[in-house]
């Protein structure tokens, strides 16, 4: 069978412009729509700052220890076969099912003033709900599968043969593990924490409940988006706006090149 | 999570002979990982999903079934149901066309198309929302009202869902050899017949996962959402928005509890598609 | 095989690793307690506290103090409180709000006499010697319920409760082509589950009905019909404005001075004022904590004083200091009689009133909701 009819193609195009393609276009619109100079100023508002600052510490902490976690688990699942691995294998895209509203209402249970791990941590003098680290808890919580996610039908196709080889050979465990597993799995592991990016900077739902949104200490930058369009600020929100589409469309270019190049590995080996 | 794995092969269990040194390292990066995934997972994860849990149930079973049953909670499910049900099966039949043209044709811009699909997953749900709020609003430049409107609901969720459908049929696509289609084309079967009866049986199970990742994802999507409905109760209240009133306004055991059934619901479907998906890869 | 060394290392490595992600979750060290004031508020207050701050920063008590603020809707805010959110000074919409906190641990129980003790305010003074506004005691600001239209009122929305649900015509065309349909007007309110505003929109309708002469009962179908015109429903008052703004609907009803606010930023909308309406009373309370925070106190004190109740008054809040609404009466709408007091509509008050219309299952307007629904 040959190329698809015409027709289908127009309709793909069509519809994929129509749908994703145009908000896209739209939301620069509207935040270019008083010019670059309106523009510039809007981007140094101090809550915008003080939003753009938490969100990059949330960033900073949730993204390196979600790797961490997730290649961690991956292998895991996948090289240490347990009950336990293979339940934690059956319940890891939980959090991906679950509507962040849910997620933040869990998470404002378990750890408020009489929930479960609220309780001793208060008791500790440690709060998380209305502060970041509640912000950061729910923000990886929602991302926690995608690492993981990607690397568990890799590492199963793969096998661990040349990892044990190396080991018989006298390779120490991080050696291992730097020289040969990391090889094969890069690609599919920079799509998963180009995923888990988006993700973490684009959660709404569950930080709304979360954080207290109080404004410049725990509002992050969807939180600042949301409250300026609630509060007849909607220019104010459309420039939040466009920052974090400008970051989606890097995040889109990022997942492009790892799914390239996870594709020129695969066929490398094949 | 849905794809059917079996257990890789049992040797990773017994210490190697020649590198016993190695053993207790290896030992220990496995206790280790074990140590802080449990850890970890419980803090993040279970224990607040026990706590969601035995909060519905504080007031035992009866309150439960009240909250849960309540009026306004019974439009929200079915609010969210019928949208999210349309937003997927719309997007498994565009998902399949996307995914298809997007592996069998080559022409300018395919690689633009195909980066624009992950978008839905990239883009901040609070930007979609309020981008649709005022693309799709009453003061449109496309003058095209849907705020208010189920249509406008589902038009959202079918942005925020069409990355799944397209991405569980794509790899399948692209690993097909269509011999089997090229020798019915022979025979003679008009190109749909050849579609219906062999090309499609062969992506079901793919279709089947993708549209039920999309739909569990849509019943709990809010902030792509809750902009456009203008979150009339009983009317345009989807079922997250109602959980988010519910908590917000100290009713955080009439929350859980609705909070519950949502999940219960979202894992019978879940658990449906990878039971018939199963079925399928088996039967073909 | 088991190596002892490596048993205990394969013991404390596991905790010492699982600690790190705990480790990270260590709060960001707080600001001085001294000199930071956690400001709790509702949606509509956003923009006039943070004028009343700078101008408190300005002044040698206010100097070198820093605010937190959170403003959202009124019962998200104050459930956030309750549920432990850092609160110093809460402005919420309607006295059930700082009840709840009460009930909560989170406020005294006596907190309407802060007015008096720190605010230097007597609400009991009356005839020459009379302090405020209202006898109401505890109260920031008053205001009224309005309704918001476009500009220019094209769809001739009167001043009457009771028309907001009859249906207007329009005609289009000419001769034998003329067209006549029906509307109905599109309502704005916001949701009341979590908005104090909404809370008074329904109370001043219903109030609305029974000052135009219906029955209970008729004001509870009137009620119904205003649900049913209803064509959204957001979080908050300063949600449903920026809705009205947005395009949504041909009326809202809002808080009088989020109104003038919008006026005054030259938003194309005016204020249509009710024959009849509520007034609206918004409490003020130092929580626990900020009775223990100096600066606290002396901004609770700015807010009472001359300076800052002037503020409110140049911003489209009624003043509760008499002194400063002498000056400031001639800016705003005279409703003489006909803004009610909610103790003179109901002398329960908010007592009895929030149970009887907003208890999420026996409540009139839960239950009228469920029947439209």
């Amino acid at each position: 069978m040959g190329r698809s009819p015409r027709w289908l193609r127009l309709l793909v195009i069509l519809y994929v412009g129509a749908l994703i393609g145009v908000p896209l276009v739209f939301v620069f619109q509207r935040a270019f729509v008083h010019g670059a100079g309106a523009l510039w100023s809007a981007l140094h508002d101090s809550s915008m700052d003080a939003a753009i600052g938490l969100t990059i510490r949330v960033v900073l902490v949730a993204l390196p220890v979600n790797t961490i976690v997730g290649v961690g688990a991956a292998l895991w699942i996948v090289r240490r076969p347990s009950w336990v691995s293979r339940l934690v294998d059956r319940v890891i895209d939980v959090p991906l099912a679950i509507s962040p509203i849910i997620i933040g209402l869990m998470l404002e249970l378990a750890y408020n003033q009489s929930g479960w791990l609220g309780r001793p941590l208060a008791a500790l003098g440690l709060t998380v709900l209305f502060s970041y680290p509640g912000i950061v808890l729910a923000c990886m919580f929602v991302s926690l599968p995608l690492v993981t996610r990607q690397l568990i039908p890799l590492l199963r196709e793969i096998g661990s043969h040349q990892e044990q080889t190396a080991a018989s050979l006298g390779a120490g465990p991080v050696r291992i593990f730097l020289t040969i597993t990391m090889r094969s799995i890069l690609w599919a592991t920079a799509y998963g924490v180009s995923l888990t990016l988006a993700r973490v900077l684009g959660e709404y739902g569950a930080v709304l409940i979360v954080s207290g949104n109080i404004t410049n200490l725990t509002q992050t930058l969807t939180l600042n988006i949301g409250a300026n369009f609630e509060s007849y600020n909607a220019y104010q929100g459309f420039v939040g706006a466009g920052v974090l589409a400008t970051t989606s469309v890097v995040i889109l270019l990022l997942l492009g090149v790892a799914r390239h190049r996870e594709r020129k590995r695969h066929e490398h080996l094949a | 999570m849905l794809d059917t794995v079996s257990p890789p092969p049992s040797s990773a269990t017994q210490p190697p002979r020649k590198g016993w040194l190695l053993w207790p390292f290896q030992t220990l990066a496995r206790r280790t990982s074990q140590g802080v995934a449990v850890t970890f997972y419980s803090l993040v994860v279970l224990i607040p999903l026990a706590a969601l849990f035995s909060s519905a149930f504080t007031h035992g079973w009866g309150f439960f079934w009240k909250a849960a049953t309540a009026k306004e909670a019974l439009a929200a499910y079915r609010l969210t149901i019928t949208c999210s049900l349309l937003a997927a099966l719309t997007n498994a039949v565009a998902g399949l066309g996307t995914a298809w043209v997007l592996v069998r044709d080559t022409f300018r811009g395919k690689a633009i198309l195909n980066a624009l699909i992950d978008l839905p997953f990239a883009l901040p749900t609070v930007v979609a929302g309020v981008t649709f709020y005022t693309l799709y609003g009453p003061k449109s430049p496309v003058h095209l009202t849907l705020t208010g409107t189920w249509t406008g609901i589902t038009v959202a969720i079918v942005f925020v869902t069409l990355p799944f459908t397209v991405r569980s049929v794509q790899p399948v696509i692209e690993t097909m050899t269509f011999n089997a289609e090229a020798a019915a084309a022979t025979l003679g079967a008009s190109p749909w017949r050849v579609f219906r009866t062999i090309t499609l049986p062969t992506l079901l199970p793919a279709i089947l996962t993708g549209t039920g990742l999309a739909f569990a994802r849509a019943m709990g999507e809010y902030g792509s959402v809750v902009f456009v409905s203008n979150n009339l109760p009983f009317r345009t209240e989807v079922a997250s928005s109602y959980i988010y009133s519910l908590a917000s306004a100290g009713d955080p055991v009439g929350a859980a509890a609705t909070a519950v059934t949502m999940l219960v619901m979202a894992l019978v479907v879940l658990i449906a598609v990878s039971v018939a998906s199963r079925r399928l890869v088996k039967g073909s | 095989m088991k190596f002892p060394r490596s048993l205990a290392i394969r013991i404390a490595l596991p905790l010492v690793l699982a600690t790190l992600p705990i480790a990270s979750l260590v709060p960001v060290s707080a600001q001085a307690s001294g000199s930071t004031v956690n400001v709790v508020g509702y949606s509509v207050v956003k923009t006039i506290f943070s004028k009343l701050e700078t101008a408190f920063q300005a002044t040698s008590a206010g100097s070198g103090v820093n605010f937190s603020n959170s403003f959202g809707a009124s019962d998200t805010q104050t459930n956030n409180v309750a549920n432990g959110q850092s609160a110093d000074l809460v402005n919420l919409s309607y006295t059930p709000n700082i009840g709840q906190l009460v009930t909560a641990g989170k406020v005294p129980s006596d907190w309407a006499s802060q007015e008096f003790s720190l605010g230097g305010v007597n609400v009991a003074l009356t005839g020459s010697r009379q302090q405020t506004t209202y006898p109401t005691p505890g109260i920031l600001t008053d205001s009224a319920v309005v309704f918001v239209v476009r500009a220019g009122n094209p769809l001739k929305i009167g001043t009457s409760w009771l028309n907001l649900v009859k249906p207007y015509t329009t005609t289009s065309g000419s001769g034998k082509t003329k067209v006549t349909t029906k509307h109905t007007y599109g309502i704005v309110t916001p949701n009341p589950t979590t908005s104090g505003s909404a809370r008074w929109n329904l109370i001043a309708a219903y109030a609305g009905a029974i000052g135009a002469g219906d029955s209970s009962s008729k004001a509870q179908s009137y009620l119904k019909s205003l649900l049913t015109d209803t064509v959204a429903q957001p979080v908050s008052g300063s949600a449903a404005l920026a809705a009205f703004l947005g395009g949504t609907g041909d009326v809202l009803l809002s808080y009088e001075d989020d109104a003038l606010a919008a006026v005054a930023a030259g938003d194309a909308v005016q204020i249509i004022y009710p024959s009849k309406t509520i007034l609206i009373e918004n409490p003020v309370a130092l929580t626990k904590t900020g009775l223990s925070n100096p600066a606290a106190k002396a901004f609770y004190s700015f807010l009472f004083s001359t300076a800052g109740q002037t503020i409110l008054a140049q911003n489209g809040f009624r003043p509760v200091l008499k002194s400063v609404w002498k000056t400031a009466a001639g800016s705003f709408h005279s409703f003489g009689a006909s803004a009610m007091p909610i103790t003179t509509f109901d002398p329960s008050g908010w007592t009895v009133l929030n149970g009887q219309f907003f208890d999420p299952s026996s409540g009139i307007v839960s239950q009228l909701e469920q029947s439209i629904g």
